[in-house]
């Protein structure tokens, strides 16, 4: 092993020119796109007054803001404890949900496993806000589509028997919204059990049941507990299901309190006490981020290459396929498709109830205007522009930034790695609202084009570090070293040997990164101009202008834009069956 | 104790479906240390886990101890946790959350028959002690070197006395010098405990030194089985003659058979004549092939007395490998090589004359040589 | 003959007073050379760039200015954020619009603080002086009016309250719905007349007792599908909308009217002053307004306006809270405390 450190070591000094401004400028861009957002947010938690912008002359530096939140006792008494129980409770939900799918579709024999697969990451394609409305729409306890088949189903009167309007109802709704993403993350671990494992355990003589309990998910449990650790944060941070669905059941949690500070609606958004609440969340999102790296090098050092290609057994269901595939498509339906259908209605019918009666009030005129309109086709060439670009850009940095945190032995690369991660504490207002500061005060005039908004979608490194980092661990060292002996410099390494076997991990992180700068919207609206427009902010507009049909005409258009990378995504997250 | 008949197993793989094994058959006496050999891709490991229970086999049937523990056409099928096997992975499959007692343990905890603490731990300082680890039985698994990895993995198929011993390429992750080191332990081990051992490898060296039978595979079928001197020196074709050490080929034909069993045979280009015990079958102007191993050959400097199964011919090249010289002799069209122990003091271009070891020579008719190419 | 001569000169002098005090700025008379040179001036210009808070404010504007005015391209852009923007703009020394259009208290009142706003010719549009606000900075516009849109056919107009404090009826629970922004504003502009305890006491009981369900989407969905079937301190002029999307609904005014008052200025360092200018005077002139009203169905509706639907307020008897800059501190101060309370700060 010291031989191989050694050499890997002198490596690092032979970068080349190339290679050392290479690095150099990965590590400068990832630690920029972080730290402009966290800065911000720092300084403008102590500036103020309230109706003073932090930048502007006569604003001055207070604690007014932090004695204001934090000597409430209400965020003590409702806040946080909501904020806790929303986001375990969602986290469960997405755990339960995800787990159970990514094990019936990784393995077992349910048929239909690509179907399956594909649908699941439906709800990734479609607004959180529309999804929220297109559930309000089912489970609405008074009108609600569901509710009111169940009480004629069952001579009920009154309202419910499911009222999404509460705790309860919050939760489940934000736990589907997060399955996606936690399915795929825990998919991919299960994947990369080494199947010998549980092998040796049933050859030892524990029955599968035994084999699952006291191998399988402890070798697991930290790959598991990782991507839940991301859910957590990511629950805490989006607003728009807590401003939908929590604020009618009066649920206050943390993100709701910085959304109202930032839309007051009636004077100006007051920066500093969004940033004074988002501050310990960000502390919080650290601690729990040290865990979760804590965690990933456990799981890594779990994983061992098996080389022969075997995958895990796939357990037969038998009279078990039933069931599976009963809540394979519960979830399937709820999350996905009857919000879809719900979308492609209202585009069509607007709010008409779907009944053979209403039939007839059919028109396309939603869609027929927005083809007119240039500012249509503009945005979807921006969405398109932007989305690709700021994933292009970050997976290249995070799988520079991967390599020198795997690979190389240079100072501070754990630093390095860590503030990779930081970026998912920091709430998109925050960086928005960075962003446009920063833009604005630096003399390059690309303010209010599609360009700043390429490089402020460039925060959100941490998912490209984790799946490059995962894919390099895998790649052996004497892959790379083969190239220095045939005469390769570091950088033709790195462009002809590195990259090309981290494909499937890299086409992973660009899909993902593709599809969050899709729907990205808060950063966009904060930064948008005429010229650079996207489909999301459309949407919003349209739909904040109460134009329903049109504003879902657009979302069912953004849907059917990213459908094709969705199933694109199948062929790379579901390698080829071999020889099992 | 172990018997297996007419084992077949398909794969469906991305271009089609592939025959991992095509009808397989052989049987494992007590306490018999019996090797599949043979090249990757020829299903050798696929056997090996039709018998463990880890794959269902298309066909066949699979008898441990007289129990039968798969018959597709009977719908039967005793899964691997009943089956009272212990395996050994090329992986060697160490549980990572786990340390060395509890991985070596752990088949006692999971058996029916439940054990007491100090039972476990004493078969626990048993089975380590067996393999040299008992100093280490509470290191993280996740420290260990390939070789203790090994080790441990060894003492956890042994700790619960299985019928059953079953080996994957254990040694094949090893680097040589710690190959050879462990090759001896188990070797010793294995013959102490007398338990029946399956073996699969693809080592040649491994094979011919541990095993009591070898059955030699390629392409989904055995196609010699035999003990280790048998396979080595009458290898039945060309396949198991190259793939078991190095072998010299020389195409002959039959001259005539003499009536007690001894055949003259013309080598091709005239250079000489051979006599060699031949088997009753072989018919005047055969063309038969003649395998004769390196050591068999016996390079003379000087012409000898006796020119029965004396070939002349040139040397080319010599080789010094330390403990044995090897000899490439050019006859006529053949490059025949020739091992010698110790060093020489001959040199290349010399005239030299080979004597053919009659009794150590193999020969199959062109059909086997044709069968077992095609093979 | 001269009784019926007076009786005659009497009532044309009284119509002509009515129809002067009803149509002021018609009779004051649009400056039309004034008009005209400010024109000349700001088609060399060749473009004016507008910002405002949401499309529908903006939109309608576009074809008649430019009829109106012809060789001067409209731009708008709308953002509930202008405000931000424009400041944090400033900060940096650029400046990309020419006219601001936004609420009194969200965007004149800040952007004048910081004398961003410059003086328009708003009277040579005919524009009264009542309606020039801000020293001669800002025009009004129109007006948002706080009263509340029911579904039609889904409750009885007759059984509504005709009160605010009627809905605190135990009918009323559950079904009763208000968006979380207005809500609060609307609630403060209660407390002026009521008293700060007394609107604060009536907003916890609308969100304890009545159950009422705040909500940031479109609030005609909750309507169509009766979930909620009145929405209150909802904006009468909303209601053209949601029949549009299919959700048939009226209006009620109740006992106290809050206004909010939206208006027009040109920005300091416009690059097209004289645009700005000509675009802003002419946002508040008569025939602006009206095609405002028949477009969007939103309208001036202070007294002066020729609007039915200020006609009707101002002479249904309620209380009408207008809103001048002088009440904006004590609003303001209103509006923190009723938002902390639907935001959950408070209780």
């Amino acid at each position: 092993m010291n031989a191989i450190t050694n050499a890997v070591q002198r490596r690092c000094g032979e970068l080349g020119v190339t290679g050392v401004f290479v690095l150099a400028f990965a590590i400068v861009a990832a630690v920029y796109f972080v730290s402009a957002p966290l800065v911000m947010m720092l300084a403008s938690a102590f500036r103020g007054p309230d109706d003073l912008l932090p930048f502007e002359s006569g604003a001055d530096w207070t604690l007014d803001h932090f004695t204001e939140v934090y000597f409430n006792p209400l965020l003590y008494q409702e806040t946080i404890p909501q904020t806790l129980s929303f986001g375990i409770g969602a986290v469960a939900v997405a755990f339960i949900t995800a787990f159970t799918l990514a094990w019936l579709v990784e393995r077992t024999d349910i048929p239909g496993r690509n179907i399956i697969f594909t649908f699941i990451l439906f709800p990734l394609l479609i607004p959180t806000v529309i999804l929220a409305i297109a559930w309000i729409f089912m489970f609405g306890p008074n009108a609600g589509w569901v509710n009111v088949a169940i009480r004629s189903f069952l001579n009920m009167d009154g309202s419910g028997p499911i009222n999404i309007f509460t705790m309860g109802g919050l939760i489940v709704a934000q736990g589907a919204s997060l399955t996606p993403f936690v399915f795929l993350l825990l998919a991919a671990a299960l994947r990369s059990m080494n199947p010998s494992l549980e092998e040796a355990s049933v050859a030892s003589g524990a029955s599968p049941l035994e084999t699952f309990f006291k191998v399988t998910i402890p070798v697991l449990r930290p790959g598991i507990l990782a991507p839940l650790i991301l859910a957590g944060l990511i629950a805490i941070e989006q607003f728009e299901l807590p401003l939908i669905i929590g604020m009618p059941a009066r649920i206050n949690v943390f993100s709701i309190r910085i959304f109202f500070e930032l839309n007051p609606d009636d004077q100006l958004p007051i920066y500093g006490r969004a940033a004074a609440l988002a501050i310990p969340f960000l502390f919080f999102g650290f601690a729990l981020l040290l865990l979760y790296n804590y965690l990933v090098k456990q799981a890594d050092s779990f994983v061992t290459v098996t080389g022969k290609g075997y995958r895990p057994a796939r357990f037969a269901l038998g009279k078990w396929k039933w069931p599976a595939l009963a809540f394979a498509t519960t979830y399937i339906l709820f999350a996905a498709l009857l919000p879809a259908l719900v979308l492609i209605w209202i585009s069509f019918f607007g709010y008409e109830t779907p009944t053979l009666a209403n039939l007839s009030k059919f028109s396309h005129s939603a869609y027929a205007e927005l083809f007119q309109e240039q500012r249509f086709y503009s945005a979807v060439g921006n969405t398109f522009l932007v989305a690709t670009l700021s994933a292009s850009i970050l997976v290249i940095i995070g799988a520079m930034i991967s390599w020198i945190v795997v690979r190389s032995k240079m100072w501070g690369r754990n630093i390095l790695d860590f503030f990779s991660f930081v970026s998912i504490g920091i709430p998109s207002v925050i960086a928005g609202f960075a962003a446009m500061i920063l833009y604005l005060s630096i003399p390059i005039g690309i303010y209010g084009t599609v360009w700043v908004l390429v490089l402020a979608y460039c925060y959100r490194l941490a998912v490209t570090t984790r799946l490059s980092r995962a894919g390099l661990m895998q790649l052996h060292r004497e892959l790379e070293e083969a190239s220095y002996a045939s005469g390769g410099s570091w950088l033709t390494t790195i462009r002809r040997v590195v990259l090309p076997l981290m494909g499937p991990s890299l086409m992973a992180s660009f899909i993902l990164l593709f599809i969050v700068g899709f729907r990205e919207f808060t950063v966009p609206l904060i930064l948008q101009s005429e010229e650079n427009m996207v489909l999301s902010v459309i949407l919003w507009r349209l739909f904040e202008n109460g134009e329903a049909a049109k504003s879902a005409a657009v979302a069912t258009l953004i849907m059917a834009l990213v459908i094709p990378v969705i199933f694109f995504m199948r062929k790379i997250f579901l390698p080829k069956e071999d020889m099992r | 104790m172990l018997t297996v008949t007419g084992l077949t197993k398909t794969f469906q793989t991305s271009e089609g479906p592939a025959q991992a094994v095509k009808g397989v058959d052989f049987k494992i006496s007590e306490g018999e240390f019996y090797t599949l050999l043979g090249p990757s891709g020829c299903g050798k490991t696929t056997t090996l886990r039709c018998i463990a229970g880890l794959e269902k086999p298309d066909d066949g049937q699979i008898k441990i101890e007289g129990r039968l523990v798969a018959d597709p056409s009977r719908r039967m099928f005793i899964p691997t946790h009943e089956r009272d096997i212990g395996m050994v992975f090329q992986s060697y499959a160490i549980w990572p959350h786990l340390d060395v007692f509890d991985n070596v343990g752990y088949p006692l905890k999971v058996r029916r028959r439940r054990q007491s603490k100090t039972e476990i731990e004493d078969r626990v300082i048993e089975a380590l002690s067996l393999v040299g680890m008992e100093d280490l039985a509470h290191r993280p698994s996740t420290k260990l070197s390939g070789g203790q990895q090994q080790r441990v993995a060894l003492a956890r198929a042994l700790i619960h006395r299985p019928k059953l011993l079953l080996l994957d390429e254990p040694l094949s992750n090893l680097d040589a010098k710690l190959r050879e080191q462990m090759r001896i332990e188990l070797e010793d081990m294995v013959s102490r405990i007398a338990i029946t051992t399956l073996y699969v490898t693809h080592d040649q060296s491994e094979a011919l030194s541990m095993s009591d039978r070898i059955a030699v595979m390629s392409e989904g079928l055995i196609v010699q089985e035999g003990t280790p001197r048998e396979v080595y020196n009458q290898p039945n074709g060309n396949f198991v003659a190259a793939f078991l050490g190095n072998a010299n080929f020389i195409t002959a034909a039959v001259l005539k058979q003499s009536p007690n069993g001894i055949g003259h045979l013309k080598l091709n280009d005239e250079v000489g004549q051979l006599q060699l015990s031949l088997p009753d079958q072989f018919k005047t102007g055969e063309i038969v092939e003649i395998v004769v191993r390196p050591e068999n050959i016996r390079v003379n400097q000087i012409q000898p007395l006796d020119l029965t199964n004396v070939l002349e011919g040139k040397i080319e090249r010599i080789d010094f490998q330390g403990g044995q010289s090897e000899f490439f002799v050019r006859v006529g069209s053949l490059l025949l090589r020739s091992v010698v122990g110790g060093a020489t003091d001959a040199t290349p271009g010399a005239q030299t004359w080979l004597t053919i070891d009659a009794n150590q020579c193999a020969v199959f008719t062109k059909k086997n040589i044709d069968n077992a190419d095609a093979t | 003959m001269l009784y019926f001569r007076k009786i005659l000169f009497t009532t044309i002098l009284f119509f002509g007073l009515v129809a002067l005090f009803f149509n002021g700025s018609a009779f004051a008379g649009a400056d039309k050379a004034a008009i005209t040179s400010l024109y000349e001036k700001a088609k060399v210009e060749g473009k004016v760039v507008i910002w405002g808070p949401q499309k529908r404010t903006l939109d309608w504007m576009e074809k008649p200015f430019e009829t109106e005015f012809p060789g001067i391209d409209l731009v708008w852009a709308a953002s509930l954020r202008s405000t931000t923007k424009i400041l944090t703009e400033a900060k940096a020394g650029k400046h990309s619009l020419d006219v601001f259009h936004f609420s009194l208290t969200a965007g004149m009142i800040p952007l004048n603080k910081r004398k961003l706003l410059v003086k328009a010719p708003f009277e040579i549009f005919g524009t009264q002086k009542s309606n020039i606000w801000l020293d001669g900075k800002m025009g009004l516009t129109h007006n948002y009016a706080y009263a509340l849109i029911y579904a039609e056919g889904k409750v009885n107009p007759k059984e509504l309250p005709n009160t605010w404090k009627g809905f605190l009826d135990p009918k009323w629970k559950n079904k009763l719905l208000a968006s979380s922004f207005l809500l609060p504003f609307a609630v403060a502009h209660l407390a002026i007349e009521w008293g700060e305890k007394d609107a604060a006491d009536y907003l916890r009981a609308l969100l304890n007792k009545q159950n009422i369900l705040l909500t940031r989407q479109p609030r005609e969905s909750i309507l169509k599908s009766g979930e909620r079937v009145v929405s209150l301190a909802d904006l009468p002029s909303l209601r053209t909308r949601y029949i549009e999307n299919g959700v048939p609904s009226g209006y009620k005014l109740l006992d106290v009217i809050p206004l909010i008052q939206f208006g027009v200025a040109a920005v300091k360092n416009a690059p097209h002053p004289n645009a700005a200018k000509l675009l802003a005077g002419w946002m508040t002139s008569e025939k602006a307004k009206r095609i405002r009203e028949k477009r969007t169905s939103v309208a001036d509706l202070m007294k002066t306006s020729s609007s039915p639907l200020a006609k009707k307020i101002h002479s249904s008897g309620a209380t009408v809270i207008t809103d001048i800059a002088a009440r904006a501190p004590m609003r303001g101060k209103y509006t923190k405390v009723m938002r902390k309370i639907v935001s959950g700060r408070a209780k």
